[in-house]
């Protein structure tokens, strides 16, 4: 077990510096300058400007001070989203901001898709089945932006009962519509997802097994239905979740949440090379880790690929 | 079943192909093709404004082909600005000040604002005798217009119009300010029934806290919150005394002596003219973006020198210490200029300007100065209560050692960045806005009613166009817009109003003039008051909707590019 989680480890360290590596040369390939006030500048100005950034060396010579800092946990200055500032600082609050909200979400998201999936299973071709279809069609379907726009304007403008736009002083509260919105597409996938894969599971052999042993009810359903069809269901949600963790744009804008969902798109368009690296390589991190514990996780949960690991 | 499928496919077939040849012989029609550059993230109205003249252009002038190209706004002006490297482009300009220079600057030969690659001798001329100081205040007006009448004679551009903004604003709020130049909207001076703070929303997040480093309007408009320089504003735009008690002018126009009056800084230390000179010194640093409004702009003494890092005679280089800015004593700042500059009062009150406290800057320290609400001095109206680098809420409350604050009536400004106009309107119809802008979209929602505001926002869309000789690998035909008569055909061929009706429907007014309505006005002499563009029919002989005029030129256009 530790061996192969230190190669896992030792081959994610890799990984990532080549992605910071091709990030880097990608990133600063990109026309353009990263600085504010582009079109006003003169020649010399931006001169200048490349000069005092250190932008004006060859593209290697920048890469190695840039990874050299990284390393020392500093991942450079804005230059024009929040000129000068310490990319840290914008990330600091903006990292956890998003982690609570997508976290939320996805919690919200799994439990209604399962509950959803698992009604739509055991009421297989009647009517609670077509309408749980019926439901995820729609939650896929519906674009997200009017989804929110209508939940905004029942619930917060005419019930008034949420707070409409998202407040760190009533952080709780605020979330509560953002994370709906966020976990439609979830609910949707989880819920089809969970439908079919204990159909499939409900029709093996293993369960007729159990059945005619005088298994049933809630019983057999956690303990050997959910647990077969849960494999394939934790894979789709792995990368659901670095989804939802890292902030969806149309959300965070529309709800004015400081996330980094927004700061991404908004660096982006700015070419402020920093933020987009830092927050490039935070995805890329956290899509390795939970890549990692989704593998650790199907030990957990299915016996079979526990002996095989360890039969190594 | 089959059957039916094979008709309707041999139908499909039979119709595309009778369309593409039909494409085919349209396309034998067009003589003239050009590439409109667009801006596919400036603004939801912006792709449709290039369809529109698209369409209006190809209605009117159906030999000519607009094929456009949209872009991001970074990647255009890097194509613009770098050699020419596009056909025609829309595009805009903001006035950096309240003068008509600050738009007749760009046409100089060889500036990097002249995406055209302009360049007429008789212009240059005219803008150096604008500039330097050689006539009054009058002659140069007057100057001005020659100046513009060639760039509008050659179409170097075709202005299309000047943006307004609309907002909506709560009936118990007044004396809310809306400027086009330098602070876009001030509200220090606004009243709101019930008291409390005032809650307005920002289209981005404050990019920086320091005066000389900021760029952008909402930065401005956060910082002349807190911070008063030499001068303002009053409600119509027009400069009047702040931290200046008094200023004289010398007879050559060229030194200007301001007196400090009786102010402190938040944290009790007086206000002084040395504060100005720090505060300036900061500002002429080579890597600072509005570095040039002390050399280029405000001509202030030795400012380009200092900039370009030129040496004196005894071989050292010139430093800000060289700056033509003096504190004669503590309440007198002594300003040198190289040449007189007529509008160099309303400089006073950009940022740039402002003054900074060189103790206190040197407590933080210059790593962490301007980066949060403790790191910031307030002289101004209010002070910074909450902010976060590139934040979404940023408050500020009264400062109550501000030299007129007698004059404030509000307890405090809450700013909320709102990017999404839909969910701002929502906010402000829930009741937690006090002013919201208005979208174009939005317009058809909120036409008739009371709390509706139009004001101008001073920057001007236009058409550049490129007139550059020859070929290049991107554009392999060469650049037919070189032809004056192919740029004056575009121009007259476009229908502004139905465009500003159509679809931007905010007020903004539809523009026939090199520089637009609304920001410049005449501050002394024969025109005193008057609005430099008021005039809109000034140039029609050679810019306005006529569209037989524009096949005229056209017709014209084909024999300059030997096609026919």
């Amino acid at each position: 077990m530790m061996k192969y989680l230190l190669k896992r480890l030792g081959m994610a360290a890799l990984t990532l510096f080549a992605i910071l590596l091709l990030l880097f040369i990608m990133v600063h390939s990109l026309p353009g300058s990263p600085f504010n006030n582009a079109e006003k500048l003169t020649e010399a100005q931006k001169a200048a400007m490349n000069a005092k950034y250190g932008l004006d060396k060859p593209m290697l010579t920048q890469f190695f001070i840039y990874f050299s800092n990284v390393l020392k946990g500093d991942f450079g200055t804005s230059y024009s989203f929040a000129s000068d500032i310490p990319i840290s600082t914008i990330l600091d609050g903006r990292i956890a901001t998003s982690f609570k909200i997508g976290g939320l979400s996805v919690l919200i998201g799994t439990a209604i898709g399962l509950l959803i999936g698992i009604t739509a299973a055991l009421h297989r071709d009647k009517f609670l089945d077509t309408f749980c279809t019926v439901l995820s069609i729609v939650g896929v379907s519906v674009p997200s932006y009017v989804f929110m726009m209508l939940l905004m304007n029942w619930l917060g403008v005419k019930a008034n009962v949420l707070p409409i736009l998202y407040k760190p002083e009533r952080e709780f509260a605020s979330s509560i519509m953002p994370a709906i919105s966020l976990s439609l597409f979830t609910v949707a996938t989880i819920s089809r997802f969970t439908r079919n894969e204990m159909v499939e599971v409900i029709d093996s052999d293993y369960i007729l097994l159990a059945e005619s042993k005088g298994l049933y009810g809630n019983a057999l359903i956690v303990r050997h239905v959910l647990r077969n069809a849960l494999i394939p269901i934790v894979t789709v949600l792995a990368p659901l979740i670095v989804d939802l963790l890292t902030g969806a744009l149309v959300v965070e804008k529309i709800y004015a949440i400081d996330g980094i969902g927004k700061l991404m798109v908004d660096a982006v368009s700015a070419n402020d090379y920093n933020i987009i690296m830092a927050i490039s390589f935070l995805y890329s991190v956290l899509y390795i880790l939970v890549m990692l514990a989704v593998d650790l996780l199907y030990g957990l949960i299915d016996p079979r690929v526990r002996v095989a690991k360890g039969g190594n | 079943m089959k059957k039916v499928l094979k008709i309707v496919t041999a139908g499909a077939l039979a119709a595309s192909f009778a369309f593409s040849v039909a494409a085919c012989a349209k396309k034998d029609d067009k003589k003239i093709s050009i590439e409109l550059l667009v801006g596919n993230d400036e603004g939801a109205e912006v792709p449709k404004i290039a369809q529109m003249i698209k369409s209006q252009l190809e209605t009117n002038l159906p030999e000519l082909e607009v094929v456009i190209n949209q872009t991001t706004k970074k990647n255009r002006l890097n194509k613009i600005q770098n050699d020419c490297d596009y056909q025609v482009c829309l595009t805009r300009w903001g006035p950096d000040y309240a003068d008509p220079m600050t738009y007749f600057g760009m046409w100089i030969t060889g500036t990097s604002n002249n995406y055209g690659l302009w360049s007429n001798e008789k212009y240059d001329a005219l803008i150096k005798e604008c500039s330097d100081g050689s006539l009054t205040y009058e002659q140069r007006w007057e100057k001005l217009y020659e100046a513009e009448k060639i760039v509008m004679d050659e179409a170097v551009i075709a202005p299309l119009f000047t943006k307004s903004n609309a907002n909506m604003i709560k009936p118990g709020v007044t004396g809310v300010e809306f400027h086009p130049v330098a602070l876009n909207r001030v509200y220090k001076n606004a009243k709101k029934e019930g008291g409390g703070a005032l809650n307005v929303m920002l289209g981005t997040s404050v990019k920086s806290l320091d005066a000389q480093v900021a760029t952008d309007g909402e930065s401005f408009e956060v910082i002349a919150d807190y911070t008063d320089g030499l001068m303002q504003m009053n409600a119509e735009g027009a400069v009047e005394n702040a931290i200046a008690e008094s200023y004289t002018v010398s007879e050559d126009g060229k030194t200007y002596t301001f007196k400090i009056r009786d102010a402190v800084w938040a944290n009790g230390a007086e206000v002084t003219a040395q504060d100005f000179v720090f505060g300036w010194q900061h500002g002429c640093d080579a890597a600072k973006e509005y570095a040039y409004m002390f050399s280029d702009i405000g001509q202030v003494k030795n400012a380009d020198k200092i900039l370009k890092g030129e040496e004196k005679e005894d071989g050292t280089k010139y430093t800000v210490a060289d700056l033509g800015v003096t504190a004669v004593d503590k309440d007198t700042l002594k300003v040198e200029l190289e040449v007189p500059v007529p509008y160099f009062l309303s400089l006073m009150y950009f940022p740039t300007f402002y003054p900074v406290n060189e103790a206190f800057y040197n407590q933080v320290g210059a790593e962490k100065y301007a980066t949060t609400a403790d790191t910031v001095l307030a002289n101004g109206a209010f002070k910074l209560k909450t902010y976060t680098a590139g934040g979404s809420v940023v408050e500020l409350e009264k400062n109550d050692k501000y030299w007129n604050k007698d004059k404030i009536a509000l307890d405090g400004i809450k700013y909320q960045v709102l990017t999404d106009s839909t969910a701002a309107l929502s906010t402000y119809q829930a009741g937690t806005l006090d002013l919201v802008t208005v979208s174009g979209s939005q317009m058809d929602q909120v036409k008739d009613s009371k709390e509706l505001k139009i004001t101008g926002a001073g920057y001007m869309w236009y058409l550049t166009f490129a007139q550059k000789e020859g070929t290049t690998t991107t554009y392999p035909d060469g650049f037919p817009t070189r032809s004056k008569n192919l740029r004056l055909a575009i121009t007259n061929a476009i229908d502004r109003k139905a465009i500003a009706d159509g679809i931007l429907k905010d007020g903004s007014l539809p523009t026939y003039t090199a520089c637009p309505p609304q920001f410049a006005t005449c501050s002394e002499g024969a025109h005193k008051g008057e609005d430099y563009a008021a005039n809109q029919e000034r140039y029609k002989d050679v810019c306005s909707y006529d569209p037989a005029k524009a096949l005229e030129y056209f017709a014209a256009a084909k024999v300059d590019l030997g096609i026919e």
